[in-house]
Parts: structure tokens; sequence; C-alpha cells
């Protein structure tokens, strides 16, 4: 099977003046790979795909790439840099050029193309990315979804080996990352070997076929989607897993009076897993009911309320919990009079269910439910 | 209308200021009477020996660092005369101790109030400056002048007080000399521009080759370093010059005796605006066809700039390119050579360069000039570049580098294209302080416009027209360069291309 490796990295450490985020990575990248890198932030996701291209120079260690090892000072980095495509989180595309221009300049220049040819795997590359009708125009009159996919026909322009994606939606806003999203995962479909860095859990479910969970100074687990998302073999890609799927709010009293930001928030956060409107509506409904109904009954002058709002993917299971911090009392009629409470009437048609239990340390009950 | 009320202000001030400002014309005195006095007290000094008596203190009998004016018996009872003297010129006027005006022309000043009860307050000038100040009113009498054809028209001269003789000197520390006056045929000869000794030279010595220089001070270097062969220089002065030079010589023979006279201000004899303007302009460029002097002059100042400017530029491309593929040594080295640059005024530069660097060289001087533009020019457009490509943002270098564009490919392709676009303006503003700069080239005797119209002020005794007709040049040549510079500009910014500049070589199927 070695025919199929690509990238192989031994022991690879990158220090920096304050940090060492890779301590000691070794693994072997495959044609035909489609990797997602996740992890909490400084974990040196960005660090290892940019340590492959030699953007960054590793500290010490070895990266072969495509059977050349990169590392040894002899060797032409340019030529091998032609061979791996990198689409960056702020575009970077050559605003002097036109689209098109930045399509063919690495064909002409380094691939020796001709002007014709290189014209013509431009606009086919363009025309993939549906952005065929922007040819003539300049990278700032695009938008960054738009400047996105150009990058992306850029990159693929010089048919490289494996694109390296370092968090290629990151800047965007939420509505145009579906739009780049869609156009990785017809590559990944069409059987391109690719790295990508990526917040989006659901999006990197969907496309990979193996995946790098980040942490402790390298490739802390590195396995399978089904495994790595649903069933972590490790307790701390358990716990970021866990994490990743739930938002996390700690509300006052004060922002009882506009909890538009609240909703937003959730928009976003529900929208990543592809949750239908109506849905994240009822959900945004039950949050305000909720709310009002613990702030009523919390006794004392600090009313301070700790929510979740989690998903469980795999059984599609949306549950919402408050609990108040405990230096917070309940007013005692709470309890007893709570299933006769208008709110929770109106509660109980949203949900699915409903618990009231003791809760972690450090807080007064927690009540959950759910939608 | 209330849009261009700062403007009315300002232009109320400045008018103001002007009408508030003490007229030079107010201490003007009748020209006529004090022509008529200097005449009568200069022939009552050769009567009574008073002339031949100056001589000797002053000249044949100098006893340096203890001659002294005596400045007693002023009254100062018919009021206050203005005297313009040549500055710094011994023994005639210059600061002796305790900065004492002392010389002869001092010392005939005095003996002149003491006699007509007038006080003397005493100007010092550059001799070239000194027919402005008496035409324009600035001083009453002018002291120690040489008369001449076109001076006669703005100056009226008196008798003479002293004379001296024009002589040649060579320094026998670099040349072997010469014996007679003759021998300086084929020779050059260093002489002071302003004092049209090279009529005197094209007479007397014929296939002498004169050589110009802006101020005395100039001259002696110059001879020193064999750079001429010798210089003309006053009689009187000599005495003094061979005490600070010991190894100058003076050649047997005089180019010529030149009376030294005093003049008043010539009354103005009417002729309209006009008339005068036509007279200026004769003057300036067609008397002696001065207008091919300005045309050589604007020659020059091309030459300088654009060499300099295309020299400059790709200098600086070049130290830029070195440093990007260098460490902090290289990067450390230039900021020093542009601090040093940028610290330094360009007349200075241009003097350090060719008295120091290449004073032992023999090295054309506009050679040397334009090595120092070049270097100067080479640091300015370093800082553009520098200041451009910041601009540009590290993100596009990253992506041409993953792409696989070595640097220069990364910096000539995408970055550099992008950069000139930033720093396009101030390219501009310093092509046009490039010209401006060059203007100073006078200082080591290169001929350029500014001081081509220099020399012709020297021989027509008038500012207004030369200096105006320079003015206006310089404006024009500004304009024309910087326009070339924008079409360059627009030629290359890649934003305005049509389709089909674009699409070149292409077939859209």
């Amino acid at each position: 099977m070695s025919d199929n490796k690509l990238i192989e990295i031994q022991h690879l450490r990158k220090e920096y003046e304050e940090v060492t985020p890779l301590l000691d990575v070794n693994v072997t990248i495959n044609k035909g790979d489609i990797i997602a890198v996740i992890g909490p932030s400084g974990t040196g996701k960005s660090t290892l795909l940019r340590c492959i291209n030699l953007l960054e120079r590793p500290t010490s260690g070895k990266i072969i790439v495509d059977g050349e090892d990169i590392t040894d000072h002899k060797c032409d980095i340019n030529k091998v840099r032609t061979k791996l495509g990198m689409v960056f989180q702020s575009f970077n595309l050559y605003n002097h050029l036109t689209v098109v221009e930045n399509c063919m300049l690495a064909q002409t220049t380094l691939l020796k193309r001709s002007r014709q040819e290189a014209y013509e795997k431009a606009m086919e590359l363009l025309k993939s990315v549906g952005m065929e009708d922007f040819a003539l125009s300049y990278p700032e009159q695009l938008s960054g979804g738009q400047k996105q996919r150009v990058a992306i026909a850029r990159t693929l322009s010089t048919d490289p080996e494996i694109i390296l994606f370092d968090e290629p939606t990151s800047a965007l806003d939420p509505l145009t990352v579906g739009e780049v999203e869609e156009i990785i995962a017809k590559l990944a479909g069409e059987g391109c070997t690719m790295m990508i860095v990526t917040h989006g859990i659901e999006f990197a479910r969907s496309i990979s076929n193996r995946v790098f969970y980040m942490d402790q100074g390298g490739i802390y687990e590195d396995g399978p989607p089904e495994q790595v998302f649903d069933e972590p073999e490790k307790e701390r890609t358990r716990k970021f897993i866990r994490r990743l799927a739930c938002l996390e709010k700690k509300l006052t009293e004060d922002d009882g009076h506009d909890l538009r930001d609240e909703f937003q928030d959730i928009f976003g956060f529900l929208s990543n897993y592809k949750i239908e409107t109506k849905r994240i509506v009822k959900v945004c409904n039950a949050y305000e009911e909720f709310y009002n109904l613990v702030m009523r009954y919390i006794v004392g002058e600090d009313k301070t309320v700790y929510v979740s709002l989690e998903y469980y993917a795999k059984e599609d299971k949306l549950t919402l919990s408050m609990a108040p911090s405990s230096t917070v009392e309940m007013n005692e009629e709470f309890y007893e009079k709570l299933e006769n409470t208008l709110e929770y009437k109106i509660l109980c048609n949203y949900s699915l269910g409903y618990k009231n239990e003791e809760a972690d340390e450090g807080f007064g009950r927690r009540f959950t439910m759910e939608l | 209308m209330k849009r261009l009320l700062p403007v009315i202000i300002a232009l109320c001030i400045l008018v103001a200021s002007f009408i508030l400002l003490p007229k030079s014309e107010e201490n003007k005195k009748d020209s006529d009477l004090l022509e008529t006095q200097l005449n009568e007290y200069i022939a009552k000094m050769k009567e009574n020996g008073e002339t031949d008596e100056l001589e000797k203190y002053w000249v044949t009998e100098y006893d340096r660092g203890n001659a002294e004016v005596d400045k007693s018996g002023i009254t100062g009872e018919n009021g206050k005369i203005i005297f313009a003297a040549e500055a710094s010129f011994e023994p005639a006027c210059f600061a002796g101790e305790g900065g004492e005006l002392q010389g002869f022309s001092i010392d005939f000043i005095y003996r002149f109030c003491r006699e007509y009860g007038y006080e003397p307050e005493i100007k010092c000038y550059e001799y070239t400056a000194m027919n402005d100040a008496l035409s324009s009113g600035k001083v009453d009498i002018a002291v120690g002048v040489l008369e001449d054809e076109e001076r006669a028209e703005e100056m009226t001269f008196t008798d003479n007080f002293i004379k001296f003789d024009i002589i040649a000197v060579y320094d026998s520390a670099v040349s072997n000399g010469f014996n007679s006056l003759d021998e300086l045929n084929g020779k050059k000869v260093g002489i002071q521009s302003g004092t049209g000794y090279e009529q005197y030279l094209e007479v007397a010595i014929p296939d002498a080759e004169p050589v110009f220089f802006g101020d005395f001070a100039s001259i002696y270097p110059a001879l020193q370093q064999g750079k001429i062969d010798a210089m003309l220089t006053e009689s009187v002065s000599f005495g003094v010059e061979k005490t600070e030079m010991p190894s100058f010589v003076a050649i047997d023979g005089s180019l010529e005796t030149m009376p030294l006279r005093t003049a008043v201000a010539k009354t103005d004899d009417g002729g309209t605006f006009l008339d005068n303007l036509q007279n200026s302009f004769s003057k300036t460029f067609l008397r002696e066809s001065r207008w091919q002097m300005f045309v050589k002059g604007v020659g020059i100042t091309l030459l300088l700039t654009i060499t300099s400017a295309v020299l400059g530029t790709i200098l600086g491309l070049l130290i830029y390119l070195w440093c990007a593929h260098g460490k902090k040594a290289e990067t450390k080295f230039t900021n020093i050579l542009c601090w040093i640059m940028n610290s330094t005024p360009t007349v200075v530069l241009l003097m350090v360069f060719y008295y120091v660097i290449f004073g032992s060289y023999t090295i054309s001087n506009t050679v040397v000039a334009i090595i120092a533009f070049t270097i100067h020019f080479a640091c300015i457009f370093y800082d553009h570049i520098i200041s451009g490509v910041k601009a540009v943002g590290n993100g596009q270098v990253e992506a041409g580098r993953a792409q696989g564009f070595t640097q220069d490919q990364t910096f000539f392709k995408i970055i550099f294209p992008q950069a000139a676009e930033h720093f396009m303006p101030q390219y501009q503003g310093s092509i046009v302080s490039l010209i401006q700069e060059t203007s100073v080239v006078g200082y080591i005797a290169i001929m350029d416009l500014t001081k081509m119209s220099d020399l012709v002020r020297a021989r027509t005794y008038e500012a207004f027209f030369p200096l105006l007709a320079t003015a206006l040049i310089y404006f024009l040549l500004i304009w024309v360069l910087t326009s070339i510079v924008k079409f360059i500009s627009k030629k290359i910014d890649k934003k305005n291309r049509k389709k089909e500049k674009i699409l070149k070589g292409i077939k859209l199927s």
C-alpha cells in the first residue's frame, strides 16, 4: 500500500517563543483521505497544516511529501508546493488580477501551460464552483463566499495531489458558509484528497472519512468519523464533542428585557445541525417562557441562571436545561405550584418531556426539557 | 461666497502685513547729492595723498591682525547712510577682532562720513547681490565695485578710490609653475562667477580655459587638488591668501588693472512698465544669445534628473531585493545608509561627495552629482517599496508561496504591482523633489538651469526676469515630468486594462 502514501509525518515538532503546539506528531496521509482536523483552539491544527507545505518551518522532525523529504534543506520546496494546494481563511486572492487570471497565473508561470490551455482550464473550474460569470471581475467586487469559491478554483488549477483547507468558512457569515461547504463536499465526492481544519462538526462528519482530533500537542485521536464523533475512544475527545454540541449561556435578570441576542445565537447554533426553522422557533419560544418562569420564582438579589442547549445528533435529541446558581434560592411555591402555572402549561405544549432533578455541584436544581 | 471667506481673510492679512512692513524706500537719500559728495571727496583724497595712504596701510604694508579703521569722529548730524560692502573680502571688508568690520572699504566709508557728518550703517553683501541692494533702495551707496557697461545701466559710478591688478596664481605644491601668463594657454583657470574676469582672460590669455565657481572658497580646494591649473585673484588680497596658503605663487604679470569705485542708485529715468519689461527680456535672453545658456542649463538639469531617477529607481529595487533575500545584517546596513542620506541636506551631501569622497580623483562633476543623487533617490525609493509592500499585506505572499512561486516570482508578479499602486503618489512627489534638488549643483560648478540663471543675473544685474524665467521653466519641466510619470503609472495599472488586453492570445469558444 506504499503506493497510496502521500504524506508521511515523522516526529514533527514545532516550537514558538511562548508555546509549543506540536510536540511529537507522527501520522501518514494516504491518497483519497478526506481528513477533518478538529480540536480546541491553540492545539496546533493550522500549524500542522502549514508545516505540510512549509509555510511554517518545523523545529524538528521529518515530512515526506510524495516521496520527497521537504524538511531537507536541499529540497526544492517550490516544486513540491505545486503539488499541494491551500485554501486560506482570509481567501488571499490576487487583488490586482481578474478572477480568471487568478486561476491562470500559476498555470502559465509554474506549469508552463499555454495561455489558451490555462484559460480553458480556469473557466472549467470556475464553472464547477459556479463563478464563470465573474471571470472578468476583480476580487474586490466579490462577496466573501464568492471569493472563497474562486480561491478553491485557483487551488485546483494546478491539479494538486492534496488540498489543505485552513478554516475555509470561519470568516464567512452563516448563510454563505453553506455555499462553500457545498463546493467542498462536491470535491470530496469526486475523490479529491483533502485535509480540512474546521469548526463545523456536522459538515466534517458528512464529508470526511478520517478525523484528527488534536489536543495535548499532537493528534490525540485519529479515526473514522463514526468513531470520533459518535463513540470517541478517549476521554478528552468525548468531552470536546459533547461541548461542541452544546450552547451554554449565563443569563441575569437584565437579559430578560431583550432575549433577541439569545435567539440569534440559538439560530446560528442549531442551523449548523440542519434543524428546520419551525423547530428552532419552538425552541426560542420555550426558551423565553422557561426563562420567565425561573426568574419569577428566584428569591434574593442575585438572579442568575445557567442555560444550556444540547443537541445529540445521533438520536436527534434537543435538550434545554436551566439551573440557577446555588447561591440563589427558589421560592418555595415554585416547587409546589409549578405544574399549575400558565407558563408551565405553555411549555408543556412545546416540550416532549420535562425533568426536575438535582443538578451538578454548585448549582441549584436543574430543570430540563426535551424539545 | 461664504466658502471663500477663509481665503479672503488670509489675503487681507497678507496685504495688511505688506502695507505695515517698513519700506526700504523711506530711507532713500538723494542719489545725485551723494554722487556729487563722493566724487568731491575722492578728488580731495587723491589730491592730499589719502588714497596712497590707504593703499600703503591696507595693501603694500599691511600689518595683518593689527590694522584698524579709525571709527572716531562720527557726528551723524546729517543723518544715516546705509552702505554696501563686499563680505569677507580681506583686505577690503572683513570681520576682524571682536567681529568689528575692518578693511580699506570700511576705512573709506568712515572717512567719508566724518567729512560730511553722516552716520554709517554698513551691510555686507555678496558681490553680485550689491546691485540688487542698491537698486531696490536697501542701501544708499555701494563701496568697492567695478564698473562695466551692464552695471552702468543700473547704477551710477563715481571715481575710483583704490585700484588693483588681476593676477593668476598657481599652487607650487602640485605644479611646477608657470613663468609667464602666456604659459597658461591651453590650461584650466578658475574664476569666480559674477566677477566678469573671464573677459580679461579672453583678451590676455585667449587659449586658456575658464572654469567657473560659485564662490571664492570653492576655488582653493580645486587648485590644491589639481582640478584647475591656476586661478585668477586680485593683487590686493593675494598677500592675505599667501599667508594662508604659502605654496601659492603669483605669476608675473597683470591681466588688467581694475579701479575700485563707489556707486549710487540710478535715479529712475522713466520708461513705461512695458518698456522696462521689454528691456529686461532682451537683456536676459537676447543679448549675447543668453537664451542658449538657458537651453544648455535645461539640458543639464534634465540629464541629472532623468538619469538619477532611472538609476535610483533601479538601485532602490536592487537594494530591496538584496535585503529581502538576506537577513538582519543587510536590512540594518540599508537602514543606516538611508538614515545618513535622509539626515543630510542635499547641498552638503553633494559637496561631501565632490570634495571628500571623490576629492582626489579626476572625475567629472556631473558624474559625481549623478552618483550622489542616484544613491539618495535609491534610499527614498527603498522606503517607498517597504511601505507599499506592507500595505499589500502578508496574505497574498503566503498564497503565492503556497502555490509554488519563488520569493522573487511572488514579489514581481503579485506583490510589487500592488505595492506600486500604493506608493505611486509618493513616487511622483519624490521625482518632483529630485528635480528641485538638482538646482543646488551649482555649488560644485555644474552649469544647470539655476546656475545659468545665476550667471545671467550676475551679468545683467537684475533679479526679476532671470528668476521669473527660471521658475517658469522649472514649473514646465516638472509639469512635463509628472505627466510622464502619471502616464506610465496609468499604463501599468492592472485595473485599467480593457477586456481585449486581459484575454490577449485567447480564443473564446
